[in-house]
């Protein structure tokens, strides 16, 4: 598809990117993400349907996504591809996909990141931590680290670092990715287009505040580092290589009781390193794994004692897996069905890509071990455990560099001349302009995986944003419910336990009543009267509503007809209420009014 | 050399300043953030000695965050954690990277320890 070649003596490169000519792209570009801002402020999430945010964005915002890829592509039909350019339009992409919830949202949205703000804050008040209150106690380290963020910052809590992480980790997962794929090749076109697509392909939303996204810049700095130092092919000073380990161990040993599965993905990667000989410190998986085991073995001894069990009967069973990861995902409402088809179909065509990429670098005599080693590496976790049907989404996560990089090699061929490789500099060729049928076709593709984004990063948006509303009903719990209470919810996809994490206890109703027929207030009254302290309160909000009308545990409009049963039943009263939210204390028997008075605070 | 070193001294002076008197969270996170996000990193990057800028500055802030993790998880096992806590130990990792660094400096910018 494009003209061969490849490389450009880097200084003559270098002068030509501080030509003036450069600055009319540079305009056009903050031009567009200005037009974007303003057209998408005005998005009405209470509008979102079951396909998510997709079909409420203007048409303006979609045409400067369109200008922008555009503008990119041309970028290679210059005579001299101007890497500064292509940053400036990487990180604009990377502003417009991940900033529209900044744009649009008044709260933080994802139920998971009001968890995470409510672990911070509850060790920020106790200062200890207790490793019988859930999972997240055995592998804690993220969450001091935003506490005292939060608190050095002068904020009331964590929280107001949470509406810009999506923006701030993708463009941090930039620059080790950059890294990365420089060891494998010298053409920047090559490594400009991977880097677009890494950001089109990341639309799995592991982003957010949470560990699993500090984790995972972490483990591509630490990647980075391998390629760059320890590769056979590496170049580096070799006197800066025991200083380099030592910090690559010092990492990983933050990421260890930081989150579960990062490490592993990392043992995995770095063992196919040594076994293939592209890593040259061949101790380096048994460093690792030993700081693993002695994590498992001290820091998170609680959990693994009451679930060791459970996780291992996991191990290897690629049909449980597969139902867990891929079976149960396929269901939902239809809109939503249409959501999680697109997913695997940008996934499907992400990974048909890198392999018709793997297969042009390949006829072109590139051997890429260690890029084909860290794209299929990452497959193996798959085997290993169904973690909690999300390891599909992971593997994506931690193969999605190097798929890039092959998907971008499906655009751009580079032509090894006789004696030399892709890695070899020759600073001789300079005639890497890309014929029109590449930016064309690059166009089309550009343009479908930005409409495909959209859909797939921003489909469950639906039960995922959250209205003040929900907020103000939620966090009322801390302030009316007697400490001890028994707080019940639906599903769970609301904006709880930010607050007094570990001073309800709470539960999800679908694990407690039928499901598949109408909830009664009835069902309600017997869980919650069975709570430790006599008190109990049930919460619905507009997010449950949606979730339950997308996903069915309910026939659908059952919690709306719920809510309606609750504030006409005795056994109810509402503490709060609002358009999208309300908090209902189980009062018993009303004649007696104890419950009432004991239950509620003020 | 110099001038990441006095870059640094400002930039903790400033960070301690600005948390001391409860100055507001915009004028904080000027200093304070960067000073969480590279500080460790920056003040013991000259035992690198990498030749890729690019490479230099995400180790040391991946280098930085996890100093942090790593040290607040130790005080919270000592009983000795709290919020703000962090802000003494990246001073003090910051400070004892600049004062290691000396001898070698002095060394390498040719004056006589």
């Amino acid at each position: 598809m494009s003209a061969e070649v490849v490389e450009v003596e880097p200084s003559a490169g270098r002068r030509k990117e501080l030509d003036s000519s450069n600055v009319i792209p540079v305009l056009f570009v903050v031009a567009v993400v200005g037009v974007w801002a303003m057209s998408v402020r005005g998005v009405d999430p209470r509008r979102v349907g079951d396909i998510g945010l997709f079909p409420s964005l203007p048409i303006l915002s979609l045409a400067a996504y369109v200008a922008l890829g555009g503008s990119f592509l041309l970028l290679f039909r210059r005579e001299r591809f101007p890497m500064a350019l292509a940053w400036v339009h990487i990180v604009a992409l990377a502003v417009m996909l991940f900033g529209l919830n900044l744009m649009i949202d008044d709260v933080a949205r994802i139920n998971v990141v009001w968890r995470h703000i409510g672990i911070a804050q509850h060790i920020a008040q106790v200062r200890s931590l207790d490793p019988t209150i859930d999972a997240y106690f055995n592998w804690p380290g993220f969450f001091p680290l935003i506490s005292s963020m939060g608190s050095l910052l002068g904020l009331k809590s964590p929280m107001a670092l949470a509406p810009a992480a999506p923006i701030v980790f993708n463009l941090s997962y930039l620059v080790p990715v950059a890294l990365m794929l420089r060891t494998a090749t010298h053409d920047r076109r090559i490594v400009a287009l991977a880097l677009w697509l890494f950001l089109l392909g990341n639309w799995v939303a592991q982003d957010y505040l949470a560990p699993q996204a500090l984790g995972y810049f972490m483990s591509l700095v630490i990647l980075a580092a391998l390629l760059q130092h320890f590769s056979p092919r590496s170049r580096c000073d070799s006197a800066s290589r025991p200083v380099v380990l030592l910090v690559v161990v010092v990492i990983f040993g933050a990421i260890v009781p930081m989150h579960q599965l990062t490490p592993i993905a990392l043992i995995v990667c770095v063992t196919l390193l040594v076994a293939f000989r592209q890593c040259t410190v061949r101790t380096l998986p048994v460093i690792f794994g030993l700081l693993l085991l002695g994590w498992l073995a001290y820091g998170a001894s609680t959990y693994l004692a009451g679930n060791l069990r459970t996780l291992l009967s996991g191990v290897g069973d690629l049909n449980k897996v597969a139902d867990d990861n891929v079976v149960s995902r396929l269901g939902g409402s239809p809109g939503h069905q249409v959501v999680t088809w697109m997913r695997i179909g940008v996934t499907t065509c992400m990974w048909l890509l890198a392999l018709i990429g793997v297969w042009r670098r390949r006829r072109a005599g590139n051997r890429d071990v260690t890029p084909l080693v860290l794209m299929f590496g990452p497959l193996l976790m798959f085997g290993l455990l169904s973690y909690g049907g999300e390891m599909v989404l992971r593997v994506q996560l931690f193969s999605l560099p190097f798929a890039s990089f092959f998907a971008a090699a499906a655009f751009v061929s580079t032509i090894r001349r006789s004696g030399t490789t892709d890695l070899t500099p020759t600073w001789t060729k300079v005639d890497d302009s890309a014929d029109w049928r590449f930016v064309a076709g690059g166009v089309v593709v550009s343009i479908a995986l930005v409409m495909g984004f959209l859909v797939t990063r921003y489909g469950n948006d639906k039960f995922e944003w959250f209205s003040q509303g929900e907020v103000d009903a939620v966090s009322a719990i801390p302030r009316r419910a007697l400490p001890g209470s028994r707080i019940m919810a639906p599903t769970g996809h609301l904006p709880w336990k930010s607050t007094a994490y570990d001073g309800y206890e709470y539960g999800l109703l679908r694990r407690r009543v039928t499901t598949g027929a109408e909830v009664t207030t009835r069902e309600i009254a017997a869980v919650l009267s069975a709570s430790r302290n006599g008190c109990g309160f049930v919460i619905l909000t507009r997010s449950e509503e949606a979730f339950n009308d997308m996903f069915g545990v309910w026939p659908k409009g059952a919690l709306g007809r719920l809510r309606a049963a609750l504030a006409s039943s005795s056994d109810f009263k509402s503490v709060v209420s609002n358009r999208d939210a309300e908090l209902f204390l189980f009062r018993g028997d009303p004649s007696i009014d104890t419950l009432e008075r004991r239950c509620l605070t003020r | 050399m110099r001038l990441r070193r006095g870059f640094l001294v400002v930039l903790v002076a400033l960070a301690v300043a600005t948390v001391v008197t409860d100055s507001p969270s915009a004028i904080r996170a000027l200093f304070v953030l960067p000073l969480l996000l590279c500080g460790p990193g920056l003040a013991w990057s000259w035992a690198f000695r990498i030749q890729s800028v690019q490479m230099e500055w995400v180790l040391l802030v991946a280098l930085s965050v996890a100093a942090e993790i790593l040290v607040g998880l130790v005080l919270i096992g000592l009983r000795r954690w709290s919020p703000d806590s962090l802000l003494p130990v990246v001073v003090l990792l910051t400070t004892a990277g600049l004062i290691v660094e000396l001898p070698f400096a002095r060394v390498r910018e040719g004056s006589t320890p």
